[in-house]
């Protein structure tokens, strides 16, 4: 039986709509799904932390480079508000440590008489310089006066998504 | 019509152009399904920066080859790190001859006062292709480096934000790859000539920076009068002609030839070397053959204006200066 030209390009048509939806569900299918029952406490809890990593990851990449730097910033400032300062302490560049804050004691004391207990951000400028970026921020306190605003710079070198380093003015 | 005409009318349509229907519907779910397969592809997660080293600002799309970045990378940190250690001689080894002998005079000593009023002391540096452009069938891969303090080490604190810049480039010599710094880009001999029976001008070479073009000229009197080539009287007296637009030159001083006598001058001109035009000739617009000067400082206008009225000839010469 002899098959039309046409007849031949709409089966080919066909098999490449179902090769192609099979590639779709298979790309599609949820990535192996955590079985948390499986787990111990330690290992749900890095599990989670991952998750959560993945999807700060996730939500930096879709992120231009403006918004990811005061990002980075604001994640210093919370960890201080929270009194997280050796999580703080460990965003901070090695030689900026070295010359301002050799031990996270001093760090500490320095977050604790420098910094307001509640922050309120403004982001003035940013500059590129390189994979250095340096940015104006006013940095006031939400229960002080208005006169309490400190204007600084943060220097942050951005090595990766939520990886970086950075520094900032001592006052 | 009624429902059933309708429905016939429609089953009509569709069995005309079952055909056509079957093959949207193909082509609809191919694109629907190939949409659907990269939306899901899994993605690499990378910052999204605008900072792309190798990518010229003045023509984004433009860039270094692949096979030269590292190795411009690589030449820029060893040339960085010698100037930090004050290893002077070492930096200076690495630049092409001609950048040392046009923009350094060979000099050591020049290439260290250079160094030191973009560098005073160790910095940090960050390097962006500016520009790419060709020279005599040569590929020109012009890159802005920006000095600045370890801005990280510091957080500027007790500082602000500031930085110098140079324009360093580089070019496949016979060599290798080939660096020039300080804005120089390069050097080309022009020996073009123009002459008549008063002078001969005659312009020995061109120096190419980054912003500015410097022409070496020798200017010959034949004759047994004076001859002015420049005297601030007129206006444009020594200018360069590109395509579509002249540019004086800058700091002109006075260019008084005596009987005889030749003299050897540099005109420096403003232009871009990235700005699309080439220049065509220098034109000395208002050359006067004089019987008698008395110059123009602490002299009547009415003295000079009469001296130029009297002037044994009066014209302009142009030299091509194209390459």
């Amino acid at each position: 039986m002899k098959v039309k030209k046409d007849n031949k390009l709409i089966i080919f048509g066909i098999i490449v709509v179902i090769i192609l939806a099979i590639i779709a569900f298979i790309v599609s299918k949820p990535k192996n799904k955590i079985d948390y029952d499986k787990m111990t406490d330690e290992e749900i809890s890095v599990a989670i932390q991952e998750d959560l990593e993945n999807k700060e990851k996730e939500e930096l990449s879709k992120m231009g480079e403006r918004d990811r730097m005061e990002y980075y910033v604001s994640e210093f400032v919370d960890e201080i508000e929270n009194e997280n300062y050796e999580e703080a302490y460990s965003m901070l560049y090695d030689d900026f440590k070295k010359n301002y804050f050799p031990t996270l004691d001093q760090f500490e004391e320095y977050a604790k008489t420098k910094f307001p207990r509640m922050f309120a951000l403004e982001h003035t400028n940013i500059e590129r310089n390189g994979n250095t970026y340096v940015l104006w921020v006013t940095l006031g306190d939400l229960l002080g006066s208005k006169d309490s605003a400190v204007e600084m710079n943060f220097v942050i070198q951005e090595n990766d998504l939520n990886d970086f380093v950075m520094s900032f003015t001592v006052k | 019509m009624n429902f059933t005409d309708f429905r016939l009318k429609v089953r009509h349509f569709f069995r005309r152009n079952k055909r056509l229907i079957i093959i949207i519907l193909i082509i609809w779910a191919i694109i629907f399904f190939i949409n659907m397969i990269l939306k899901n592809m899994p993605r690499e997660l990378v910052p999204e920066t605008t900072y792309e080293a190798h990518t010229s600002i003045m023509d984004s799309g433009s860039s270094t080859p692949e096979s030269l970045k590292q190795p411009i990378e690589d030449l820029i940190a060893e040339y960085v790190g010698y100037c930090n250690e004050g290893n002077y001689q070492k930096a200076f080894n690495m630049l092409s001859a001609d950048c040392r002998k046009y923009e350094f005079q060979d000099k050591v000593e020049n290439f260290m006062t250079h160094v030191l009023s973009k560098m005073p002391i160790p910095k940090k540096y960050s390097i962006q292709s500016y520009s790419n452009v060709k020279y005599g069938g040569k590929k020109l891969y012009i890159y802005e480096i920006k000095y600045t303090d370890d801005l990280l080490a510091t957080g500027l604190t007790n500082s602000t934000y500031q930085f110098t810049s140079e324009n360093i480039t580089f070019y496949q010599g016979d060599d290798g790859l080939e660096m020039n710094v300080g804005n120089y880009i390069y050097h080309t001999d022009i020996k073009s000539i123009a002459e008549n029976e008063y002078l001969k001008i005659d312009v020995i070479d061109k120096v190419v920076n980054y912003s500015i073009e410097t022409y070496e000229v020798k200017f010959t009197n034949r004759s047994n009068y004076t001859v002015v080539v420049s005297d601030q009287q007129e206006n444009d007296e020594v200018i360069l002609r590109l395509p579509n637009e002249v540019r004086s030159a800058s700091q002109i001083q006075n260019i008084v030839l005596k009987p005889q006598e030749d003299i050897t001058l540099k005109f420096v001109f403003p232009k871009f070397v990235d700005d699309g035009d080439e220049s065509q000739a220098l034109t000395f617009s208002s050359i006067r053959v004089m019987e008698k000067y008395s110059g123009v400082e602490d002299v009547d206008e009415a003295t000079i204006q009469s001296e130029i009225d009297n002037a044994i000839s009066k014209f302009s010469m142009e030299v091509n200066v194209t390459e």
